[in-house]
């Protein structure tokens, strides 16, 4: 019987692959590193003050991905219903949670690229403006982490549809959700209205647990929460399959 | 052996499969039959694991679908109706990916596999443009290549010419002379040329469950046709 392991490989190998043979990947990169270096130009002082950090841009990156990430895993499901594949999938014998884990990976994989893409400002400010190149590779590693947890909760909730939109739209409001709970503070804005000293935020700063990072007091609470949100969507996105086996 | 007991299924609330019982035997060909929506597909989901049941039990070999769900599935392979190739791959990067998910397959085999089923010249083409006919041999390609002691297949020759038809026939009654083959068809020349049994199904129940020659005998004329036109859900057989 081949391990799980294999089979996760081969379900990565597999996406990550027809992100580029479906050409969309060609599409949102550009898109991708256009809003990214415009937005933070042009929507903050990222040239007229010193920018050690690159704060701005960090501070922007789960905003725009909230767009993109949808984009990206809104086909992970719905492309195995349209074409009748995922028949063949689970007639095979592997476990679906291989096959949830080998999609996410390459979701993943393909946003750690995108990130990996946008470096070149960070050669651009490092060389005309100069930073502090350790705190922006931390920072660097903690958007990968919770672009990490946006691309679960993503993958999860566009394999509850059948087709591309709904997938796109449901994955999109999740993630606002997501946002709105971790980084806007809007749920506790609105919350504090009715309830005294509410708070639904888990982690409250994303630039003090990165400052944590660098200074090597690393919040491990956070990354323990990171992954533990990762393996929940990933846990939900398998139940998810199942009961479309039971009720499709 | 494949045990089939007490089965049922419902989807959205609609009862689709009722009380299903039946066994199919080692080294046979059987043919499922039924008119559009008496519930082939869903039986033979339910018995290839893309459903789960609501009741009853399958078991091949021993292991049970619930219970043993990767043994079960290491035994059976089914070929849907709709072929479920991945458009974007190639032929040979379906044919490796779906060896890869049953841990890889030999050479010897791989290569005579595609040349049984002449899938040579399409070989490399990207499985979106292959005709219907190519993407039937390409999907049971796929099948073949874990050498599954049970074989399902829904309706197998959809699409193929004649020719095609005839070749993959032969190649069918040849892998059943150490397996066991499922069909589902509408085509009655099908059942006559290939099956030894026959499993009539109509609304979710199963009507009649006897060797093709036995059913010869009782439908007039041993016309197929005559049976398959007699469906109405309430006469048994």
């Amino acid at each position: 019987m081949v391990g799980e392991t294999d089979i996760i490989k081969t379900f990565f190998f597999k996406e990550f692959k027809s992100f580029f043979q479906n050409k969309m990947i060609y599409v949102l990169l550009p898109i991708y590193l256009i809003i990214s270096f415009a937005t933070v130009i042009y929507f903050s002082d990222f040239m007229s003050v010193a920018n050690l950090s690159m704060q701005q841009f960090f501070l922007l990156q789960p905003r725009i991905f909230v767009i993109f990430i949808p984009a990206l895993t809104m086909r992970l499901w719905v492309e195995e219903y349209k074409n009748n594949t995922w028949e063949i999938l689970l007639s095979q014998p592997i476990s679906i949670a291989a096959a949830v884990i080998g999609k996410f990976l390459a979701v993943w994989a393909v946003t750690g690229i995108m990130l990996l893409s946008s470096t070149v400002l960070w050669g651009v400010t490092a060389w005309f403006i100069g930073c502090d190149n350790m705190f922006v590779l931390a920072n660097y590693l903690m958007t990968f982490l919770v672009v990490g947890i946006m691309c679960a909760v993503s993958a999860w909730a566009g394999a509850l549809c059948f087709n591309y939109i709904g997938a796109f739209l449901i994955s999109w409001a999740f993630l606002a959700i997501l946002f709105a709970v971790n980084f806007d503070n809007t749920i506790n804005k609105i919350m504090a209205l009715f309830i005294d000293n509410f708070n639904a935020r888990v982690f409250s700063d994303f630039a003090e647990i990165t400052a944590s990072l660098v200074s090597g007091e690393i919040k491990l609470a956070f990354i323990f929460y990171a992954f533990a949100i990762i393996a929940t969507a990933l846990w939900a996105n398998v139940v998810a399959i199942d009961y479309k086996r039971s009720e499709k | 052996m494949l045990i089939v007991k007490k089965l049922s299924k419902s989807l959205e609330n609609n009862k689709i499969l009722d009380n299903i019982n039946f066994e199919l035997k080692d080294k046979q060909i059987t043919a499922l039959l039924g008119v559009n929506g008496a519930g082939k597909t869903t039986l033979m989901r339910c018995l290839a694991g893309v459903y789960e049941p609501d009741k009853g039990s399958v078991r091949f070999d021993n292991f049970s679908v619930k219970d043993n769900r990767k043994e079960y599935l290491q035994n059976i392979a089914y070929v849907p109706e709709l072929g479920g190739l991945y458009l974007d791959m190639t032929v040979f990067e379906y044919l490796t990916f779906i060896a890869m998910l049953n841990g890889g397959c030999d050479k010897k085999m791989f290569v005579q596999t595609i040349k049984n089923l002449e899938l040579e010249s399409v070989i490399a083409k990207k499985c979106a443009a292959l005709s219907k006919g190519y993407k039937k041999r390409t999907a049971l390609a796929a099948a073949l290549l874990k050498q599954p002691k049970l074989l399902i297949l829904d309706e197998p020759t959809e699409g193929l010419d004649p020719k095609q038809k005839i070749a993959l026939r032969k190649l069918l009654k040849k892998y059943a002379e150490n397996n066991t083959i499922l069909i589902s068809t509408h085509i009655m020349e099908e059942v006559s040329a290939l099956a030894s049994h026959i499993i009539l199904i109509n609304k979710g129940q199963i009507i009649c469950d006897a060797p093709e020659s036995e059913i010869r005998k009782v439908v007039p004329d041993g016309n197929f046709e005559s049976l398959f036109s007699s469906l109405d859900g309430d006469r048994k057989w």
